[in-house]
This record gives C-alpha cells, sequence and structure tokens, in this order.
C-alpha cells in the first residue's frame, strides 16, 4: 500500500462568498510520486496549491500533508514543503548568490552547507556568470532559474513547483525536468508540478489531476487518461511548405485512415488499429520522402488530452 | 534556550536580507529617514523663536519619537502591505521562520538606516535651538524599547489591510493618533484628566518621558520604571505577531 504524502477531502475554497475556486476536491497524492497538477487559466490550482502550502485557509474540507492537519496546524508543515511560486519579487534587491544562500539558510541548512549548494546550483543550471547580479537586473529566463534554484537548494521531502520552466529556452527546460526528475529518484521526493508545459512535462509526470472550473475532472496517469480521450495511434504527417496538397491526394490519403488537416500541410492521419506499419508505408510510398518534411508515428500527447479537457477542439 | 537563539539568528539573516534593499535607494535612504524630523525642527523654529530649554527638549524628544513611531508603525506596514499586494509576502510565508523574525529584521533594517537621520536631528536641533545635549547611553535602550513595542501595531495594519491605500490611510490615522493623545510634544498635565488617563494606555507616553530625560543625560529611577512599563508593551507586541498574528489568507 503506498503511502500518502498529500490528502484533501472535499477540499472547498469560496472567495467572499461568490467565487467558487475549488469544489470539493478529495485527492491523493502519494509519497515518492511526480504530480501534475493541469487546467486552464483560472481553473483552480494555484488556490488549491495555496491551500496545501498553507497560505489560504480553506472554506471547507480537510488537508493532510504527512499527517498533519494543514488547516489547523499550517505552520507544521513548512519543515516538509519546498515551493517555487511563480515570482521572487521578495528577494529583488538580493544577488542571485545572496538569494540562493539566504533562502537555504533560513531554511536550516547551515552556513557551509548553504554556500557549497548554492555553488552547485549556480553551476548546474548554468547562471554562475550571474551569481552577483541583483534579481532586478535579471532576465525572465534567468530570474526563473534562480527562482528554481531557491527551491531546490534546501533539502524537503515535498516539492511544489509553479510554472517551473515558463519562459525558459528548450535547453534550460531540459536541465530543470532532469533535475526535477533526479531529485525524484535519487531521494524520493514527492513533486508537485503545476505546469502549462505539458509537453515536457509528460516525460517526469507519474500522475496528473486536471482541474477546470474548480473541480478535478480527471485524474489518472498520462496513459490512462490519453487512453480516455483518444486510444487510436496517429500518423502525424507534414509536407513540405511549397507542396500543393491537392483535393485528389488528400482524398487519396484518406484510404490510409480518417484524415484531420491540422495547419497547412500539416496532416494527421488514424490508421485502423492492425493495418498502422501498413499506412506508414503506403504514405511514404505515395507521397515520397521528396515531398515529407516530417513523419511520425504518436499516440495521443498529454497536450491533446489538456485541449480536450480545458473544453477546446484539438483540430 | 535553542528556540531563543534559533529566533535571534533568523532576526539577524532576515535583518541583513532586509537591510541589503537600501543598496538600491543609496544615500537617499539616509536622507528619507532624517527628512521628516528635521523639517519639522526647522518649521517649529519659526514657531518658538524664543523657546526655552525645556520647549526644546519637547521638540527634539518628540521628534525622535515620532520618527520611531513612523518606522514601526507606517513604514512597517506599508512594507508589509506592499509585499502582500506584489505577491512578495508568501516567500516568507512558506519558510519555517517565526513571523516575529521578519517582521523584527524589517524594522531593525529601518531604524539602522535612520541612525544617521537621528544623529542628524539631535546635531542640527541642537545647533537651531542652540541647545547642546549629551544623551545617557539609555536612551538606545528606549529608542528599541519604543520601537518593539510599537511594531505589534504596525505589523497588524500591514497584514490585515485589504490593500495598499487601506494601510496607509490607517497607519496614518493610528501613527499620527497615537502621538497626538499622549504626551510627546507636551507635558501629561497639559491633557484634559479623562485623556491623561486614556494616555497610560500608550507605549508613546512612557517612551517620550524616557526620552527627555535620557537627553539630558540623566537615568533614573522613573526612567526605569518607564523602560519596564515599554518592556511589557514589547512582550505583548512580540505576543501579537508571533503568536496572533496569521498570516494565512482567509
Amino acid at each position: 500500500m503506498k503511502e500518502i504524502a498529500i490528502s484533501t477531502k472535499g477540499l472547498t475554497k469560496v472567495y467572499q462568498g461568490k467565487v467558487l475556486a475549488n469544489d470539493n476536491i478529495s485527492l491523493d497524492i502519494y509519497q515518492g510520486e511526480i504530480f501534475g497538477l493541469l487546467g486552464p487559466n483560472g481553473a483552480g490550482k494555484t488556490t488549491f496549491v495555496r491551500q496545501i502550502l498553507g497560505l489560504l485557509l480553506p472554506t471547507s474540507g480537510s488537508i493532510k500533508v504527512q499527517g498533519i492537519d494543514v488547516v489547523r496546524e499550517p505552520e507544521k508543515i513548512k519543515t516538509l514543503i519546498n515551493y517555487m511560486g511563480q515570482n521572487p519579487y521578495a528577494l529583488w534587491h538580493l544577488t542571485v548568490e545572496e538569494a540562493i544562500f539566504y533562502t537555504a539558510y533560513l531554511r536550516g541548512t547551515s552556513k557551509e552547507s548553504a554556500r557549497a549548494r548554492t555553488q552547485s546550483l549556480l553551476n548546474r543550471l548554468g547562471i554562475k556568470e550571474y551569481q552577483k547580479k541583483l534579481l532586478g537586473e535579471l532576465s525572465g529566463g534567468i530570474l526563473k532559474l534562480c527562482n528554481f534554484a531557491m527551491a531546490m537548494v534546501a533539502e524537503s521531502s515535498i516539492l511544489v513547483l509553479d510554472e517551473p520552466t515558463a519562459g525558459l529556452d528548450p535547453i534550460n527546460k531540459k536541465v530543470v525536468w532532469e533535475m526535477i526528475f533526479n531529485l525524484n529518484k535519487e531521494k524520493r521526493v514527492t513533486i508537485i508540478l503545476v505546469t502549462h508545459d505539458v509537453l515536457e512535462a509528460e516525460k517526469v509526470l507519474e500522475r496528473v489531476g486536471f482541474i477546470n472550473h474548480s473541480k478535478i475532472i480527471a485524474l489518472g496517469t498520462p496513459g490512462e487518461l490519453k487512453r480516455e480521450v483518444d486510444d487510436r495511434l496517429r500518423i502525424e504527417l507534414v509536407l513540405k511548405p511549397d507542396y500543393y496538397l491537392s483535393e485528389a491526394i488528400r482524398e487519396s490519403l484518406e484510404k490510409y485512415g480518417d484524415l484531420v488537416e491540422v495547419h497547412k500541410n500539416h496532416l494527421i492521419i488514424f490508421p485502423p488499429k492492425k493495418e498502422v506499419l501498413k499506412s506508414v508505408e503506403g504514405i511514404n510510398n505515395f507521397l515520397g520522402f521528396g515531398v515529407i518534411d516530417d513523419l511520425r508515428l504518436t499516440t495521443t500527447s498529454l497536450e491533446d488530452v489538456y485541449i480536450k479537457l480545458g473544453g477546446e477542439k484539438i483540430a | 534556550m535553542l528556540k531563543i537563539r534559533r529566533l535571534l539568528k533568523e532576526v539577524w539573516v532576515l535583518f541583513v536580507m532586509q537591510f541589503k534593499t537600501f543598496r538600491l535607494m543609496g544615500p537617499m535612504a539616509v536622507v528619507i529617514s532624517g527628512g521628516l524630523p528635521l523639517g519639522l525642527i526647522i518649521f517649529l523654529k519659526f514657531f518658538f523663536k524664543q523657546a526655552t530649554p525645556e520647549i526644546i527638549l519637547f521638540i527634539i524628544s518628540g521628534n525622535l519619537v515620532i520618527s520611531l513611531m513612523s518606522i514601526c508603525i507606517i513604514m512597517l506596514s506599508q512594507s508589509l502591505a506592499n509585499m502582500k499586494q506584489i505577491k512578495s509576502f508568501e516567500y516568507y510565508a512558506v519558510l519555517p521562520i517565526n513571523k516575529l523574525s521578519v517582521i523584527l529584521g524589517i524594522v531593525l533594517s529601518f531604524l539602522v538606516v535612520s541612525l544617521p537621520g537621528f544623529a542628524l536631528l539631535l546635531i542640527i536641533g541642537s545647533l537651531i535651538f542652540n541647545l547642546w545635549v549629551l544623551p545617557h547611553p539609555m536612551i538606545i535602550v528606549v529608542a528599541l524599547l519604543t520601537a518593539f513595542s510599537l511594531t505589534g501595531i504596525g505589523a497588524i495594519i500591514g497584514v490585515y489591510s485589504r490593500h495598499f491605500m487601506q494601510t496607509n490611510i490607517i497607519s496614518q490615522i493610528v501613527g499620527f493618533g497615537c502621538i497626538l493623545v499622549t504626551p510627546v510634544f507636551f507635558k501629561l498635565e497639559a491633557l484634559p484628566l479623562p485623556l491623561r488617563y486614556f494616555a497610560y494606555l500608550f507605549p508613546t507616553t512612557y517612551s517620550a518621558e524616557a526620552m527627555r530625560t535620557t537627553l539630558q543625560g540623566i537615568c533614573n529611577q522613573k526612567v526605569l520604571i518607564d523602560l519596564l512599563i515599554l518592556t511589557l508593551f514589547t512582550l505583548f507586541s512580540f505576543y501579537l505577531t508571533a503568536v496572533k498574528l496569521k498570516w494565512r489568507e482567509n
């Protein structure tokens, strides 16, 4: 039986008696898992997270973090949870090195250890050259990395990350996801990720909770959610930009499966289950590599799940 | 003992962090901290051209008390309200630190930056009114206890105000209200009898009295009694901040 790190029962939050932000949310997050909290803007993700952190009093319901009742004793969980919020404005006037160091020190790390961990994180995140710069002088991406470092610098059993990769370039995103993954694997830290970067997050997420209109509307592993939305394999086909996709060609491609045109010259074909490889070969032979810019065989992505559950059509 | 050591360590670290805010302001921080009381002294010079030493003492000590009140009620509450407004408050709220440490860190940083302002106030006040004062070292204790006894009020206003404008208004009303109803610029006997009893409920009554005496280089039994009462106010202020103040939003 898996140990539960965080458990909410009937968690409800109503702002000023009018705005329902979280509606009767009951879910368990297990020890050592990487849990993704997805949902469109305004769905209630941040409200949910803030209640778990003890920053916001629920209207009703209960929250337990490692057995501690957060509603009654919010101060007790602060040694258990490290948090990366969306902005580090509190430390605008500090240098990168100071911000990370002091955060570690205030979280109970010894001075020497805090210094060593600060330098290690600066190197791993590739921001050592910025260590003497004030946070207020940094670009958005470097500031985000600094914010991430502040959340990672001290040890804890639970880590809550709110949009850890928003505004980062692909290389830095990869670094951040790898660090999150490694932290979880090496130290079995329970990680809650609030993110819109679902394509990247999919690589690390073990379970996902999808919030929309203040409720949890889907909960499961990425595979389970994808199968619920659409369990078909698809051939994603991108043709060269100057290729003219005539109606006749389109009709011929429809022989290989249901065709959906996503953008100009960007098609998705859903072949019958037992004829997937035959369809791939057939399409390739029909069009030829000279016409094809990109061809992939994929399943539904978590992004497709996100879009579907968020209320928009995929194509 | 361990808890006190930890608290002191937190206060020190948070003081250093807050103090570094002033690196962005540079010398302007000193100008701002000394500006109001200096301005008031120069203004009062025009109204008290033939002031007696006693009146001068009330003016200088009164301005010192106003400066401390400004720091611990107005500036502290506005600082906290600003932190809430720009959502930087939650950085501190999620850390496993005592709320009192954050408040004291902010207040101490303001006090240290204000030190040159206080010194200027004493020097220029003495120059303008031609009355040289040599304060008793106990004045430092008076100043610190005055500040700490008022931090609870500033913290409550800052944390519980709904928005920055509300903080601004309430802190000014409460802060200057404290000054007006207490014998900071005048003798206690000048107040109507009912208000005299009311004045005893405010720490500024005791701090003004102690400030006037220690400014003259004296530390007598009356000063020690005032300090004891200020200590009680301080303990109450700390209790309000550390135990009763709730940072969790409702």
